[in-house]
């Protein structure tokens, strides 16, 4: 057919040309089933991956009550200012706009706007937190003028505290990594708050709620397209504490200005019903997203303010350790309440001499006028004949040496040495005269101002009341409420009533008649108590001149309870270099314990 | 015109292939552009209609008057690729387009079809069995002028769709081994210049992520990522129309133009592509069929360099799309959308089965 030319050779170049073609379509055909079929499931993951986002719907965090239901802690709103890109016709305009405002910083926009860049233009950036009622209205007032600013509102956590109820409260800020593996936590991700101490840490699980979450479809710059599915949070339960904020708030007053702490109980059920530590700190100045200033104002304060000295810090308890001595003689034999010891201002034992803090000596002694006077002479007499390892037993029964149990983290057991102790940690043998010393308080023993309360609380109940709590109860937002269990009550003291009367009569003697106590009495009302002073320097430390002089100053302590028949509150006041316990201590005391009956309306009650 | 002579060998099925992927593609467009604000599945099919008209106009002409007319067709177009790039407004960064109103045509589109009818007409008489230096040199020169042409707009892509029309025809004059050696080399310096002096970084980016596409999987190996999703997550059936969310949620790219073909993946599976790849291959061995049947060598060439262009472009752009070539905006006939280049494939196909019509008569 060919008529012109002979295109054979053409020909065949154009099967070379179609077997060519050909190939490449098998490899597209190829690649495609390796995509389509093969690896399907593969990239369909990638695609679902790409369509549904999963985002948290935060759990509002459950308010924090005193007893009579005042609010202590709750969640306030929190107004930032945003930049809304999307809205931002022109950016030059936009930014001269917001340069005029005289409450935005232009650089900290212009930081922000630099950092955020990568977000998609939908996303507001914040360009000022925290701000006021009329930095809010400004925004408000001018939707039209400046579509590109909105007002974001969040829930930051409040703290109604002047500072000593802080340790109770604690703060929230966001969980570290280290947490972030713990069981407790499980769930949680990076940047979620937790509570961080106090009872925010304590009943983090209560409080907390859980968060809820949304599943949505997105298209590719991220902006929502429809929701899937929704699971609303479930807000966390609302604690109420023993607590009562006008005693805290009395407590508080009458040490401002002092370092130290003060508890004071229920005697009946454990309940704290005020706890301060001073110097306090602004939990709202640290929770959340704390500021790097505010924090290292904190932590570089010489007095620690972080610490809760009532359950974290230790002390000597000085001469209230002799109400240890007194009950555990009685109860062994040793004494009677009528054995009288003579006290000529010091005493030898063992070779050694030891001193009663009265110069001239308290003269002829029986236990009830020793306890009243707080006769040094009476109690290492009687220490050396009760020995080192019953006063351990008896301290160890009436609270000393081991966590009372209360429900805030990170409280410290204490010591009660013993020779046992003694050789196990220090590696040396009990030496009779440390028995002396401990008598009267002194020597290695180390409380804290929390066992000292429930001490104080201990003697008032005859041993018969609760491990310390503050957790009163809580509720859902049901309303259904979840009383405290506060776990088991009674110690098994092998102590009998006598002896706790005979110490109680010591008690109200101390503070009605004429004894080191006379500070916290309250007239028509039967105050008991016994204080403590706890001697720090050493004889050649008050020689060295370089010395600071507060450093030197005594420790004060007070514990006590009332009213002397059916107790009802007992109390432990500790003043750090506060100078003798019936000086700065009792007074304290007198101060909580008067605002308690007001409040109690008992004002005539007497025994 | 066109007596009933030439209608017997009308290549019917070229024709309805050809009405098939059309439809296909203002289909795929509508789908592709749901989200987006202008009506590109009307343009799209507005688009083509005017490709058939002109389509069939192309039919009617009988191939020698073009052909012998090829330098009076190469001239003014050569003339608007000059005046382009002279008076041209840069549009999307190159200045690619000539604006007449609401219509915006793209010259360097139109080089292709005039460079097939110039290389066919230079290769009417040529009946040595391997070309010699003196065509080489000058199909060099024909494709060289609207190739560099194209390439200063800038509009590397393009340009280089005149490369396979060129080499086709000059595969079909024969060549000997050293014009290989010598334009592997010469492709080899090309790209070397290219690299260094003429791509922008984005066009560097997207060659380094395709050889190594975890570079930097939300920059530009992006688009290379998203396309594989969207293929993949098609699986055997499909996604069903309009249903694939990476289409319909943006996260593919280009979606109603070169990355079309992605959205086909997506909505109708493997049968979808596969069935569109066949189709696609009926559409090129008709083509080169119509070229072994031509009457004479102008007919040959015409219909062989026609065919391989837009094999070319399907070639590239699915290869894109799966993932197998670098991102090149190299659209694909009858499915993607844009104006020129649909109208462009139109008359391509108008002159094959103008040569194929022609086969027997005279």
């Amino acid at each position: 057919m060919k008529i012109y030319d002979d295109l054979k050779p053409l020909e065949s170049r154009l099967a070379v040309l179609e077997v060519v073609l050909g190939i490449f379509f098998g490899i597209l055909v190829g690649a495609f089933w390796v995509l389509q079929v093969l690896r399907n499931d593969y990239y369909c993951a990638l695609s679902e991956e790409n369509r549904i986002r999963e985002s948290l719907i935060a759990a509002p965090r459950g308010l924090i009550l005193d007893r009579n239901h005042r609010v202590l802690v709750e969640n306030r709103p929190s107004f930032s200012i945003v930049l809304v890109r999307e809205n931002m016709r022109d950016l030059g305009a936009a930014l001269e706009k917001v340069r005029r405002i005289p409450f935005l910083d232009i650089n900290t926009v212009l930081a922000r706007l630099h950092k955020y860049r990568s977000l998609p233009p939908f996303m507001p950036i914040v360009i000022k937190e925290d701000v006021g009622p009329a930095e809010v209205a400004f925004v408000e007032a001018r939707r039209l003028e400046l579509p590109e600013l909105a007002v974001k509102v969040e829930f930051k956590r409040y703290y109604r505290t002047g500072g000593g109820s802080a340790h109770i409260l604690g703060y929230v800020s966001e969980i570290s990594e280290r947490q972030l593996a713990l069981p407790a936590y499980h769930g949680l991700g990076p940047g979620d708050l937790i509570g961080q101490a106090g009872i925010e840490r304590r009943y983090d699980s209560i409080l907390r709620g859980t968060d809820g979450k949304s599943r949505e479809v997105v298209n590719s710059k991220g902006r929502k397209i429809t929701e899937l599915e929704r699971v609303e949070p479930a807000a966390g339960r609302t604690i109420v504490l023993s607590v009562d904020t006008d005693l805290m708030d009395s407590l508080e007053s009458a040490m401002s200005g002092k370092v130290g702490s003060g508890v004071v109980l229920d005697t009946r059920t454990g309940e704290v019903l005020a706890m301060v530590s001073l110097p306090g700190y602004d939990p709202n100045s640290i929770t959340g997203h704390c500021s790097q200033q505010d924090w290292v104002s904190i932590v570089s304060n010489p007095d620690h303010p972080l610490q809760n000295r009532a359950i974290n810090n230790l002390y000597s308890p000085g001469s209230v350790f002799k109400l240890t001595v007194a009950i555990g003689a009685l109860e062994e034999g040793v004494i009677t309440p009528s054995t009288t010891v003579f006290c000529p201002g010091s005493a030898t034992i063992y070779g050694h001499t030891f001193h009663c803090w009265k110069a001239g000596g308290h003269g002829s002694m029986n236990l009830r006028s020793a306890i009243t006077n707080s006769c040094n002479v009476y109690f290492y007499q009687v220490g050396k004949k009760l020995g080192i390892e019953k006063i351990a037993q008896y301290a160890k029964a009436l609270g000393f040496g081991s966590a009372t149990g209360i429900d805030l983290p990170g409280e410290e057991g204490g010591l009660v040495p013993d020779p046992d102790w003694k050789k196990r940690v220090r590696g040396t043998a009990w030496y009779a005269g440390e028995t002396i010393s401990i008598a009267i308080g002194q020597g290695s023993l180390l409380v804290s101002p929390m066992q000292m309360a429930y001490h104080a609380a201990l003697i008032a109940s005859s041993g018969r009341t609760f491990k310390p709590h503050l957790l009163h109860s809580y509720y859902d937002t049901n309303r259904q409420v979840f009383p405290s269990e506060p776990g088991e009550g009674v110690r098994a003291l092998a102590v009998a009533e006598p002896a706790f009367d005979v110490v109680r009569d010591g008690m109200w003697g101390v503070v009605n008649q004429g004894g080191t106590g006379g500070r916290a009495a309250i007239p028509g009302m039967d105050v008991c108590g016994k204080t403590g002073t706890v001697q720090l320097a050493s004889k050649a430390n008050i020689k060295n001149p370089q010395a600071p002089k507060r450093d030197l100053q005594v420790h004060s302590w007070f514990i006590g309870f009332a009213p002397r028949q059916k107790p009802e509150v007992a109390i432990a006041v500790f003043i750090e270099h506060g100078g003798a316990g019936g000086e700065a201590a009792a007074p304290v005391a007198k101060a909580v314990l008067e605002t308690y009956f007001e409040l109690h309306d008992r004002s005539k009650a007497s025994s | 015109m066109i007596d009933r002579k030439l209608l017997v060998n009308l290549d019917w099925i070229l024709l309805l292939t050809v009405v098939l992927l059309s439809v296909i593609g203002v289909l795929l467009v509508a789908s592709a552009s749901q989200n987006l604000s202008a009506n590109y599945a009307q343009r799209q099919a507005a688009w083509t209609g005017i490709g058939i008209v002109l389509m069939l106009i192309a039919m009617s002409i009988d191939y020698h008057r073009l052909t012998d007319r090829a330098a009076v067709l190469y001239l003014p177009v050569m003339g608007l690729l000059v005046y382009l790039l002279i008076f041209g407004r840069t549009i999307s960064g190159a200045k690619s387009w000539i604006v007449v109103g609401p219509i915006r045509i793209q010259p360097s589109e139109l080089a292709k079809i005039v460079l097939a009818l110039m290389l066919a007409k230079i290769f009417a008489e040529f009946r040595m069995t391997t070309a010699s230096t003196r065509e080489v040199l000058v199909v060099g020169l024909i494709a060289g002028v609207p190739f560099l042409l194209t390439a200063a707009q800038p509009d590397l892509g393009t340009a280089a769709t005149l490369v396979p029309i060129a080499g086709c025809a000059l595969m079909l004059a024969g060549l000997r081994a050293r014009w290989f050696v010598a334009m592997g080399l010469l492709v080899v310096v090309v790209c070397l210049v290219a690299w260094i002096f003429l791509l922008k970084d984005y066009q560097r980016a997207r060659v380094v992520s395709f050889i190594s596409p975890g570079t930097d999987p939300r920059g530009s190996g992006y688009h290379s990522i998203q396309s594989r999703i969207a293929v993949g997550s098609g699986g055997v059936y499909g996604r069903g129309y309009r249903k694939g969310s990476q289409s319909s949620l943006e996260f593919l790219p280009a979606r109603h133009t070169d990355f079309v073909f992605s959205v086909l993946a997506e909505e109708e599976g493997f049968l979808g592509t596969t069935g569109v790849l066949v189709l696609y291959a009926v559409l090129i061995l008709r083509g080169l069929r119509a070229a072994r049947h031509a009457r004479d060598r102008e007919g040959l060439y015409l219909a062989a360099c026609l065919t391989t262009l837009i094999a070319f472009h399907i070639i590239i752009n699915v290869g894109m799309v799966a993932g197998l070539l670098p991102i090149t905006g190299i659209p694909l006939p009858f499915l993607s959308y844009g104006g020129s280049f649909t109208v462009t494939m139109f008359i391509s196909i108008g002159l094959i089965l103008n040569v194929r019509m022609r086969r027997t008569v005279n």
